[in-house]
């Protein structure tokens, strides 16, 4: 999220939440005091109602007392409880009496009043004349007005159809006879008006008063329908106030609207008082300053956003300036500063930014030196090169090796340069060129002077900037002498099997016409031995001796030339073996030297069985035949030597000069006279040629008279195929190596 | 009784870790079960088959126990309520007295005849606490009081000759200075003023007559000194020995019925119509109207009785020698649902 509108809506929830605790605070305080003030003010009015009907009532029942105290009254009640009906005096009586009582109709608060005949309970006057003659006797008014004045709830008159309240008191003479009931139908008007009397604050406000039966006696507001003594009520607040309590309930009203519901249970007349107020409209103070509060939390937040709004942009301005510089910076554009003007820790960060791009700049301005320098310091060539195959920076090496002036060069095709028949091998190099492994190739490019120069190039590539990066060394020179070394090699190879050829085309072919003359000779001899002078058989017997000299010759020349042309398959060959063979084979000679010979345990190396035969066999009766004066001690010791076995035969014989010590591998050479020890000297020329074939190496280590050591190296079986191995990279290489030296040495 | 079940059920259970998975499940299953076993059992199996014996064809005036019908309070009383339709010539107590209903509506005068006469039948609640007998005349003859009956022809009926003789003895009218005269209810007949008296139930033919047009003027018997009550609720000392719960449970019921009537009039019409398809719903509504001053007067609970009455009935009835029989009144009521119901 961004700063500014993180910023915003911190500032936002802040205000929020201070703003909603406050305001539910005020709201419920608020809420709380009204509830408390509607009910005392419900309190106040349903006490004012009570006292008003108490006084109502007392009102009623004091005028009836009153007029039933006026002695006119009680004399003309008595007066027409004495006379006979219709007698005159009963008429005068009569007329007195209503002419006594009908004014005090007038003042409404009387509907009727009627004199009772004391024991029947007749009506004997009233000023309805329909109710004269009616009987009263059982009505409670009737028998309580008897004794006292009383003032009887509403009931429900048949006769007038209609609900009524009677209050009736006593007449008495001085001489307390009881001389009539006086009852007058009260104007239920003056109830009402104070039962339905409102304070004219509230919409909503009611008060109704009910019965013991539950119907209402007064009309409530709410209800069209005539409802007193026809509705009941079974509200909470009836409930409880017809169990004779007072109190104060929150409850749903008989319009099933929820209420503040103040109930008195009027004890003396057995009524019960309701006043009640919707809550609706006695919270709807509450609800409109919440929704003042609200109004006033939301325009607060509202400006409560634009000030965090605008501190945030004032903020983060810089901030941003910040960035986008940075962002710039990164991009390239170095000389790009802040603007550090700003007193506060933004203008510190700036001039922090600015002191950090100054050193930056510097610092790539001095590693851009020093590459430069390098770049244009170097012997090869350097290039960058594009992802289309163009020459982008080039060094200055390019004209030295090549030429041409960089600008002549920036922007072709590298391919171009490159001779025709490299052309496709350096394109599909420089396509195979990745990141990961670089790139490498030899390839020639045209000098401007037309020639042709070999480069050897190590290109990498770059996935930020799609661009290659080529450094090129003119190997010119060294490929020239590969390619003569290479020449001569195959010169060498050439002559070498052209000799081999020779070789044995030589002693092979020479050995007839050999046999032939040594046949011959032969026959001249046998004949004519004795017969032709002395000078004569002693020509003849050198001539034999050179034939057999020659045959010798012949015959190790061939073995020799044999050892390159053998077509035996290496194969593992068990040299404890070899050497058992060769002891036996050289049985005579040894017991007749009474040699010793002695030996390590040997290995099993790769090779030619027969010629590893050869070898031994070579070695030890040349050691034998070499021998001193001593009887030859002769020991064949094994060591490891670089991954090859080295094998050495050691003697107790004559020893060899130093300084001949090459000499005695060369074929025909020898170091003494064939009379001293005798053989064509082709053994070891021999020797060396098998070791040679294996891959191997002979050497001799010898002093003369202190006996010599041969040395040679095989192939050991178990030497892993280059394929298996881990160190494959190296075997081959020192085998190569090997080879080659085998090869210079030929 | 649920919780007994559960322990039972649960004991052996309990054992095994398997039993505690369910026993919640068992638990629900078992409450459900018992809360269902209580919710239906007045409905369905304990429902109490109960008859009552109407004193006349279905109308308005039974309007409270229809309402108790219709509204279920009947039912939420364990009670099947069925009403059996009485009418002319229908001994409406015997059905009662002998079992066949379990409750009636009765008349006072001839419930207390019954009960002189042995049959073990009383009043457990008043419905109509004043008579609705009452007798009217057109506005224009004059007259306005019982004492102007004197040389007049007077339409009486069975239900009404008493109070018509009480009244005349209450105002000194012989039975010579007056003419009864038994008729049906007839409008037309009232109109041609042949009987320029006529006796009705003020709630019914009466309400007719005014319906019709005509000006009347109403003379009550109650305005002089003669408080009888109209219908009464009636069953047999045997149900009240054996079953009070049931009666208890049925006069509540009623009387929720009732209250229900008086403050709903303008429902009854069409509840009366459930039972009397011919019924003319605005007539039936307007009668319970008409009726609401008789049942709820204003000073007592809807129901209450009041010994002074029941002995004021029985009084005049001995009076006009239509009771000869000796009779204790207060075998013909009982107070004692009323008073549990109002806990008085």
């Amino acid at each position: 999220m961004k700063l500014t509108p993180r910023f915003t809506l911190v500032f936002i929830l802040y205000a929020l939440a201070l703003l909603l605790g406050v305001g539910l605070l005020a709201y419920n305080s608020g809420r709380d005091s009204l509830r408390a003030a509607t009910i005392s003010e419900l309190q106040s009015t349903a006490l004012e109602k009570e006292a008003g009907l108490k006084q109502w009532v007392n009102q009623n029942q004091a005028d009836i007392t009153a007029l039933a105290g006026d002695p006119f009254v009680i004399n003309q009640a008595s007066a027409l409880l004495e006379a006979a009906p219709n007698s005159s005096e009963f008429n005068a009586a009569y007329e007195a009496f209503l002419g006594d009582v009908r004014p005090h109709l007038a003042d409404d608060r009387f509907l009727e009043i009627s004199l009772i005949h004391p024991e029947t309970g007749q009506v004997i006057a009233s000023t309805d004349p329909n109710e004269e003659g009616k009987f009263k006797e059982d009505r409670p008014y009737f028998l309580i007005g008897k004794m006292n004045p009383y003032v009887q709830n509403l009931y429900y008159s048949i006769s007038l159809q209609s609900i009524a309240m009677t209050a009736a008191a006593p007449l008495r003479t001085p001489d307390h006879k009881l001389v009539g009931v006086l009852a007058a139908r009260l104007d239920l008007d003056g109830m009402n008006t104070i039962i339905n009397r409102r304070t004219g604050l509230h919409q909503t406000d009611d008060a109704y008063l009910v019965n013991a039966s539950s119907f209402f006696v007064t009309q409530p507001r709410f209800i069209n329908d005539p409802a007193v003594l026809q509705r009941g009520i079974h509200t909470d607040d009836i409930n409880h106030c017809l169990k004779e309590q007072s109190g104060v309930i929150e409850t749903a009203d008989y319009r099933d609207v929820p209420a503040f519901v103040v109930y008195h249970w009027l004890a003396d007349r057995r009524l019960c008082l309701v006043v009640k107020l919707d809550q609706a409209e006695a919270y709807h103070p509450i609800r409109v300053f919440g929704g003042t509060i609200a109004l006033i939390s939301a325009l607060a937040l509202l400006i409560a956003a634009g000030i965090a709004v605008a501190l945030a942009r004032g903020m983060t301005h810089p901030i941003l300036a910040l960035q986008n510089g940075a962002a710039r910076f990164a991009n390239g554009e170095l000389n790009l500063r802040l603007d550090e003007s700003s007193p506060d820790e933004l203008g510190q960060l700036a001039a922090e930014f600015n002191r950090m791009a100054e050193a930056l700049t510097e610092q790539q301005t001095h590693l851009r030196r020093r590459a430069e320098r390098f770049f244009n310091l170097t012997l090869d060539l350097l290039c960058t090169i594009n992802s289309s195959g163009r020459l982008l920076d080039l060094n200055p090496a390019w004209q030295q090796i090549l030429g041409y002036t960089r600008e002549e060069l920036r922007g072709h095709l590298l391919t171009a340069l490159v001779h025709p028949e490299d052309r496709a091998l350096t394109a599909s190099a420089l396509q195979a060129v990745s990141s990961e492994t670089p790139g490498r190739f030899e390839s020639r490019f045209r000098h401007k002077d037309g020639g042709y120069r070999w480069l050897a190039w190590v290109i990498v590539g770059s996935t930020q900037d799609q661009i290659l990066y080529a450094a090129a060394r003119d190997v010119t020179e060294r490929r020239l002498s590969e390619e003569r070394l290479r020449k001569q090699a195959e010169a060498l190879e050439r002559s070498n099997k052209e000799l081999e050829q020779f070789g044995y085309v030589a002693s092979h072919d020479l050995q007839e016409p050999l046999r032939l003359v040594t046949n011959y000779v032969q026959l001249l001899a046998r004949r004519y031995q004795n017969q032709l002078d002395n000078d004569a058989d002693e020509f003849i017997s050198y001539t034999l001796e050179g034939t057999d000299r020659m045959r010798n010759l012949l015959a190790d020349l061939l073995a020799y030339s044999q050892v390159g042309t053998s077509s035996k398959e290496f194969a593992p060959v068990a040299l404890e073996e070899t050497l058992k063979q060769v002891a036996s084979n050289l049985q005579l000679v040894i017991e007749a030297n009474s040699a010793t010979i002695t030996h390590d345990p040997l290995p099993s190396v790769l090779g030619d069985e027969t010629q590893m035969r050869q070898l031994f066999q070579n070695l030890i009766s040349n050691a034998i035949k070499f021998r001193g004066k001593e009887p030859p001690r002769i020991h064949i010791g094994v060591n490891k030597f670089e991954e090859r076995w080295l094998i050495f035969v050691r003697d107790n014989g004559i020893g060899i000069d130093p300084k001949y010590t090459e000499q005695v591998f060369v074929i025909f050479q020898r170091l003494h006279k064939p009379d001293q020890y005798p053989g064509t000297g082709i053994g070891l020329a021999i020797a060396r040629k098998i070791v040679e074939r294996h891959g191997g190496q002979i050497w001799v280590d010898s002093e003369s008279g202190k006996g010599a050591t041969f040395y040679f190296t095989l192939q050991p079986v178990e030497t892993p195929t280059p394929e298996v191995t881990p160190s494959e990279t190296t075997k081959p290489r020192s085998k190569d190596t090997i080879t080659d030296r085998a090869t210079d040495l030929i | 009784m649920g919780r007994g079940i559960n322990k039972i059920m649960f004991l052996p259970l309990s054992n095994s870790c398997m039993a505690l998975r369910v026993r919640w499940q068992f638990f629900l299953l078992v409450a459900l079960l018992v809360l269902a076993a209580c919710v239906q059992a007045p409905a369905t199996s304990t429902l109490i088959p109960v008859t009552v014996q109407l004193s006349w064809t279905h109308q308005a005036e039974f309007a409270g126990l229809y309402a108790a019908q219709e509204q279920g309070y009947f039912k939420d009383a364990g009670l099947e309520v069925s009403f059996v339709e009485g009418g002319p010539n229908v001994d409406f107590i015997a059905p009662v007295a002998n079992g066949t209903a379990q409750f009636g509506i009765a008349q006072p005068a001839d419930l207390m005849l019954a009960r002189a006469e042995g049959k073990p039948v009383r009043t457990i609640a008043v419905i109509y606490k004043h008579s609705p007998i009452v007798f009217f005349a057109l506005a224009d003859t004059g007259i306005t009081r019982p004492q102007d009956f004197v040389g007049k022809r007077i339409r009486t009926a069975t239900t009404v000759d008493e109070i018509l003789r009480a009244l005349m003895a209450k105002v000194g009218i012989r039975r010579d200075q007056y003419e009864p005269i038994y008729l049906p209810s007839d409008i037309k007949q009232f109109a041609t003023g042949d009987v320029p008296v006529w006796s009705g139930f003020v709630n019914v033919f009466t309400l007719q007559v005014q319906r019709a047009g005509y000006k009347i003027n109403i003379i009550y018997p109650d305005d002089y000194g003669i408080h009888f009550y109209g219908d009464v609720l009636i069953t047999t000392d045997d149900l009240i020995a054996k079953n009070p719960d049931l009666v208890q449970r049925f006069t509540q019921a009623a009387l929720k019925g009732w209250t229900y009537a008086v403050e709903n009039p303008e429902s009854m019409g069409k509840f009366v119509q459930k039972y009397e398809a011919n019924a003319d719903p605005d007539l039936e509504s307007a009668i319970m109207v008409a009726s609401i001053p008789l049942v709820n007067t204003g000073e007592d609970f809807i129901g209450w009785m009041q010994p002074e009455i029941w002995n004021g009935m029985a009084q005049t009835l001995r009076e006009q020698g239509v009771l000869t029989a000796p009779l204790d009144v207060k075998q013909v009521y009982t107070m004692q649902f009323l008073e549990k119901i109002y806990n008085k």
